[in-house]
């Protein structure tokens, strides 16, 4: 007996442990001393040259050319550069004007004080694209890129773990109002207990915090994302960048830049952190895990996300099976339009991708009200469930044998009682699998809510990781929840079937009956 | 208690049934045989209303139930039927599939159900399986269950549709012990079947369904022993036929004996036995009557074999020519027919046309 038991503990065991090595593991490798030759002379010469600029003016030219830029006149000629002492990977990111393409060629403030850069100490630059400053700080990180150049801020939490270069360009905060709101703007108070929108992961969700009383904020992923919200009478005001923002309002006339809520920011190159630090594994690990959770109460945004992440999928679950079988009752009933309608209706919902289907029903659909975004989220993802479940079912009764339903109709079931008495468990019992696979994919589908500004466990993490800048430690940890969830949904479910197809247990059957022998 | 009247069905590419008619009384035990593909099955069918007659009037204790306004649901409850893939509730006990229909169709109450359960479960002896699931009992075993559901019912009549033809031979015996003792109870029923052992033991009346007609209607005796007609006689006795139409002097001898090879192969015919058809056949027609025969003449051979009897039979009818006796035949021809044979009769042609006719009973 005392064998078996410490089998099975181990058995079940396994998967944690396993988790935690691989948590270790790759933490471990991200300290690893990926320490680029390059790195600390590269930083050197830049600071160099963004100090010098900065004192002969070019830098203030530059600025200013990019600030005001009607038509794209200024392409830097990467190809001409000779790169006699090797080349350089930037990282960035696409916002207008700085860093962008024109012609299929890099463009903007950064590419061309990168170009000015290589051109002094004889470089070539090849550019990396990502969606979002935290990729930029990862790539870095792993040695993908030598350095990163985009709108990124500089912050003391930040310097913690990348190193910042010379600040290349002033920037401050602005607010942004549509319409008719920004015609009445009186001023900073004004917007107290307003939605404000920013962007995710970026300096402002703090700055609105510290600055704006009562505020909801928003995280959106892009400008455009944030100009369409604000557009749409999801949020009230925007609070991002005056560099970006100037000219992403130019595709909406209507909204204007109000008025600035910070003006000392700073943009600066990222450059992965040269100095070891402490090189202790375990200390390492419970650095990261003190910034990742413990500070600025952290664990409780990630808590608040847990639980967005389950109510959304809860929900989903209950309307989409309800919705499900009802689909499946129109699809094999005799009414010809029905099953035309929900036919037409099942493949528009499966024929386009989750993502794109949340992005229209809120910017779309529900484009002018003002419902929240859980709700939208939840109302989406039960009409994907909703036509998964019916599917499932469709199947679950073409399965059961045709003979099931000669017997039915034989001993002389009405076809409607027989249905439900006899045929729907069958099939049930044939679509459970599929069933409890959708629950799974449909908890892990959640974590695109973020594209509409919902903060579920994976925007939790991403915005964690946009102000820590730590790579690895949020990651793991959002995926390690998600399995942990999945997990306990699954057992929920098992047991839960166990309940469902118990019920024709003998015994509970025959209760109350006398027996015989 | 059911009377079916002209009874017709047709499929798109072919009509199985095209009049069926007969008369079923209270306590008889009639069990449907046949050809394959001839839509035994289909009548059954009909009757239960899984499949629509083209054309025909089904009457049920004087219901007509191929009125589309019958409540057919309710005439079910009178008519229990038994499926060859059985077709027990599998996500049910055995208990509960056969009192849950008792309690959701009839309205008995759980204890009346149970009851009539155990009782109906100790009749075909499952009664200590009842708290199995039909996916652990084997196919005799589920076909009984099947019995019992039904029999809970208290139906008028059941109709089985070839109740024994997915058991393999060692489980067949338990259910047609059932059936028998069913049948001795009185019960009426329908059986539609190819186990002639069964139709023999059960019923009390038996039709032989052929080219979509009640083709021979009978008692087990009449029909097992001396069947009447012709292709009832072939079924009966399992007789195979090959016939052999030759119209000119020129026919193709050489296919025509591959032709009688193969009927040998295929009916497991020995090969002496083989032999002996080709010989006869070589000797009678080809030596002595092709060469009497003009171009207006035919002679028609049938070559019929049966599973059961040792009997190998080749009647040859011919026009023109005409061989009277063994005596019109050569010497040797006699003396290789009288070695192949066991019996050799002559009908010669009649004056009136009438054609002649030889018939040979071969040796196996």
């Amino acid at each position: 007996m005392k064998i078996v038991n410490i089998r099975s503990i181990r058995r079940k065991a396994a998967p944690v442990i396993a988790l935690i090595c691989m948590v270790f593991i790759v933490t471990l490798l991200s300290g690893c001393a990926q320490q680029h030759v390059k790195t600390e002379d590269l930083k050197k010469q830049l600071d160099e040259f963004i100090t010098e600029s900065r004192a002969d003016g070019s830098l203030d030219a530059i600025a200013d050319y990019w600030m005001t830029v009607e038509s794209d006149t200024r392409i830097p000629d990467f190809e001409a550069l000779t790169g006699e002492n090797g080349s350089i990977t930037v990282g960035t990111k696409q916002a207008f004007p700085f860093t962008y393409f024109s012609d299929g060629k890099y463009t903007g403030l950064v590419p061309e004080i990168i170009y000015r850069f290589c051109e002094k100490y004889g470089y070539t630059a090849e550019f990396m694209d990502f969606n979002e400053s935290n990729s930029i700080v990862m790539a870095i990180s792993v040695g993908k890129c030598d350095l990163g150049g985009a709108t990124i801020s500089i912050t003391e939490e930040r310097k913690k773990v990348v190193d910042y270069s010379e600040p290349y360009f002033n920037n401050s905060g602005s607010i942004i109002m549509n319409g008719e709101d920004a015609e009445s703007y009186t001023g900073v108070s004004s917007l107290d207990g307003k939605r404000i929108g920013v962007i995710t992961g970026s300096i402002y969700h703090d700055v609105v915090d510290q600055n704006i009383r009562s505020a909801i904020v928003y995280e959106y992923n892009n400008p455009a994302d944030l100009c369409l919200a604000l557009y749409s009478h999801k949020i009230d005001a925007i609070v991002y960048d005056y560099a970006v923002m100037v000219f992403a309002t130019k595709n909406y006339p209507t909204e204007k830049i109000v008025g600035s809520l910070i003006d000392d920011d700073q943009f600066a190159f990222v450059f992965p952190k040269t100095s070891a630090g402490v090189t202790n594994p375990i200390t390492r690990i419970a650095q990261s895990f003190e910034r990742t959770i413990i500070r600025d109460n952290r664990w409780y945004q990630i808590l608040k996300g847990i639980g967005t992440t389950l109510l959304i999928t809860f929900v989903s679950i209950v309307v989409g099976s309800v919705l499900g079988f009802g689909l499946c009752m129109a699809t094999i009933g005799k009414n010809k339009l029905a099953i035309k309608l929900v036919n037409g209706f099942s493949w528009v919902i499966r024929g386009l991708p989750t993502v794109v289907l949340l992005l229209i029903m809120y910017y779309v659909v529900f484009g002018s009200s003002s419902v929240s975004g859980t709700l939208i989220a939840i109302i989406s993802f039960s009409l994907v469930f909703g036509v998964s479940v019916c599917g499932l079912l469709t199947g679950g009764i073409r399965t059961v044998d045709r003979g099931q339903f000669e017997a039915c109709t034989a001993l002389g079931y009405p076809e409607k009682k027989g249905f439900y008495r006899m045929i729907l468990p069958q099939a049930i019992r044939f679509s459970l699998p599929g069933y409890k696979n959708e629950i799974v994919a449909l908890i892990k589908a959640t974590a695109i809510v973020g594209y509409i500004a919902v903060q579920d466990l994976t925007k939790a993490g991403d915005i964690i990781r946009s102000n820590t800048y730590e790579a690895f430690f949020p990651l793991i940890l959002t995926a390690v929840i998600y399995f942990i969830l999945a997990g306990a949904l699954i057992r929920i479910i098992n047991v839960i079937q166990t309940i469902v197809l118990n019920r024709n247990k003998q015994e509970k059957f025959l209760k109350g009956v006398s027996r015989h022998a | 208690m059911l009377e079916i009247r002209h009874l017709k069905k047709a499929y798109e590419s072919a009509t199985p049934l095209t009049d069926i008619n007969f008369t079923i009384g209270s306590g008889e035990t009639v069990s449907i045989i046949g050809p394959s593909g001839t839509g035994k099955s289909t009548i059954l069918r009909c009757i239960t209303g899984l499949e629509a007659p083209t054309s025909g009037k089904l009457l049920f204790n004087g219901i007509d139930i191929t009125d589309p306004k019958t409540d057919m649901n309710e005439i079910r409850k009178h008519i229990g039927m038994i499926f060859q893939g059985f077709n027990l509730f599998p996500h049910l006990t055995v208990l509960q599939n056969v009192m849950i229909p008792q309690m959701d169709l009839l309205g008995r109450s759980k204890q009346e159900a149970y009851d009539k359960a155990c009782e109906l479960l100790k009749q075909v002896g499952l009664f200590d399986r009842a708290g199995n699931y039909p996916g652990d009992l084997s196919g005799g075993q589920k076909q009984r269950v099947a019995i019992a559901r039904t029999l809970a019912m208290d139906n008028d009549i059941i109709l089985l549709d070839e109740p024994t033809s997915a058991l393999d031979p060692a489980m067949v015996g338990e259910v047609e012990n059932v059936i028998h003792n069913l049948a001795q109870a009185g019960k009426t029923m329908i059986i539609v079947t190819h186990e002639m052992r069964l139709a023999q033991k059960v019923s009390s009346r038996i039709l032989f369904v052929c080219d979509g007609v009640i083709y021979e209607d009978g008692t087990p005796e009449q029909i097992f022993e001396h069947p009447e007609k012709e292709k009832t006689r072939q079924f009966i006795f399992r007789v195979h036929t090959l016939p052999i139409h030759i119209d000119s002097p020129y026919f193709d001898f050489y296919d025509c004996m591959t032709e009688i090879t193969r009927f040998a192969d295929l009916h497991n015919l020995s090969y002496t036995a083989s032999e002996s058809i080709r010989s006869v056949f070589e000797e009678l027609v080809v030596i002595h009557l092709l060469p009497k025969m003009t171009a207006q003449d035919t002679i028609d051979v049938t070559v019929s074999c049966s599973d059961m009897t040792d009997q190998i039979t080749m009647t040859v009818m011919y026009t023109g020519a005409t061989v009277k006796s063994e005596n019109d035949l050569s010497e040797m021809s006699r003396a290789i027919i009288s070695h192949r044979s066991t019996s050799v009769t002559f009908s010669p042609v009649g004056e009136n046309g009438d054609p002649g006719c030889i018939t040979v009973k071969i040796k196996k």
